[in-house]
C-alpha cells in the first residue's frame, strides 16, 4: 500500500519533471534576441520618421508651408504665414500680409461655378497649370483678386491678393494674385 | 448707427474739402498712422472672404432656404460684410480728409509767409 502510494509520487513527480524539461527545451530551441546597441535602436525606422518620408512636400493641411519665406515676400507678403479661417464659412486659410495681403485656402464640394457674381464683380475664365479657373476682381469697397481653380479631387482652391497701405501704387492685385496661383497649384494641384 | 458715423466722418470730409479745416502735419501724423493700420486690418479681414460664399446645408427646400437666409447675414445689406465695408469706406474717406486737412495748412502757412514777406519788404 505504502510502496504503491510512493510509486504514484514518484510517477506524479516524474510527468511533472518531464513538462518542466520540455517546457525548458521549447524554450531553448529559439534564439534569444541579441541586445540592441544604441545605433541599432537610432536606424530602426519609427512611425514619425515613416510619415515623414511620406508625406508630401506641399499639402492643403499646411497652407502655411505652400510658400517659402523669400517667395512669400517677393509678392508683398510677410515672411512667415498666419493660419485663420475665412470670415465668410469659416474655411481654414493661410495670409501673408505686409504690403499686399496673400491669402490661401480651400473648400470641400464648391467649383468655379459657384463663383459669386454682381455689381462690382468681374469674373474672367481662365485655366492655371492645365486646371479650370477664374479670376475675380472684385472692387467694392477695395480692390481685391482672387484665382479660384476646380482642382481634381472636387475641391475648389483660392487664393487672393489685395494691397495694403504700405504697397499702394506699387502692387496690381490681379497680376500678384496670378503669381500667387502658378506658384501655389502646380504644389496642391493632385490633392 | 452706420448713418451717424458716415454722417461724422462726411461733415468733417466735407470742412476740409472746403479748406475749412487745416492740421499741422506732425499733429496728425499719429492719427494717420492709426487710420492706416485700421484701413489695413480691414483690408485683411476683406481678403479673407476669398473662394465661393455658399453654404451647403442639404438638397431639400429646408436646407436650400436656411443657408440663403445664412448667406444673407454674412453678405447682406445688413450684414457683417457690409458692416465691414462700410467703415472701409468711411476709414478711407477720413484718411483722406486728413491729409487735405494737412495740405490745408501748408498752404495757409505758405501764403502767410508770402504776405508777411511781402509787408516786410
Amino acid at each position: 500500500m505504502v510502496s504503491l502510494r510512493k510509486r504514484s509520487v514518484v510517477a506524479v513527480l516524474g510527468f511533472a519533471m518531464l513538462t518542466v524539461l520540455a517546457a525548458c527545451d521549447s524554450a531553448t530551441a529559439g534564439q534569444p534576441l541579441p541586445k540592441k546597441t544604441s545605433s541599432q535602436a537610432s536606424e530602426e525606422p519609427t512611425d514619425e520618421s515613416t510619415s515623414e518620408t511620406t508625406e508630401p512636400d506641399y499639402s492643403l493641411a499646411r497652407l502655411c508651408e505652400l510658400m517659402s519665406p523669400d517667395e512669400a515676400q517677393e509678392l508683398g507678403g510677410s515672411a512667415e504665414g498666419e493660419k485663420g479661417n475665412s470670415i465668410s464659412d469659416g474655411h481654414a486659410i493661410c495670409q501673408w500680409a505686409d504690403k499686399t495681403s496673400l491669402v490661401v485656402g480651400f473648400q470641400e464640394g464648391m467649383t468655379t461655378a459657384n463663383a459669386k457674381t454682381g455689381p462690382g464683380i468681374t469674373n474672367t475664365p481662365t485655366t492655371v497649370d492645365g486646371l479650370t479657373a477664374v479670376q475675380q476682381l472684385s472692387t467694392d469697397p477695395i480692390a481685391i483678386c482672387q484665382v479660384m481653380v476646380d482642382l481634381p479631387s472636387g475641391r475648389l482652391f483660392s487664393v487672393a491678393a489685395s494691397v495694403r497701405s504700405a504697397g499702394e501704387g506699387k502692387y496690381d492685385p490681379c497680376q500678384v494674385a496670378s503669381q500667387l496661383a502658378n506658384l501655389t497649384v502646380p504644389r496642391v494641384k493632385d490633392q | 448707427m452706420y448713418e451717424a458715423i458716415g454722417g461724422a466722418v462726411a461733415a468733417f470730409s466735407n470742412a476740409a474739402m472746403a479748406g475749412q479745416v487745416s492740421i499741422q502735419a506732425d499733429a496728425a501724423a499719429e492719427a494717420l498712422d492709426k487710420i492706416g493700420k485700421v484701413k489695413d486690418q480691414l483690408t485683411d479681414l476683406l481678403t479673407t472672404k476669398s473662394g465661393t460664399a455658399h453654404v451647403q446645408l442639404g438638397a431639400n427646400p429646408v436646407g436650400q432656404a436656411i443657408a440663403k437666409k445664412s448667406m444673407g447675414r454674412f453678405d447682406g445689406e445688413d450684414s457683417f460684410v457690409a458692416a465691414l465695408t462700410l467703415l472701409q469706406e468711411q476709414t478711407q474717406k477720413a484718411e483722406t480728409a486728413l491729409k487735405q486737412s494737412i495740405a490745408n495748412y501748408v498752404d495757409t502757412d505758405d501764403l502767410h509767409a508770402a504776405q508777411y514777406n511781402r509787408t516786410h519788404q
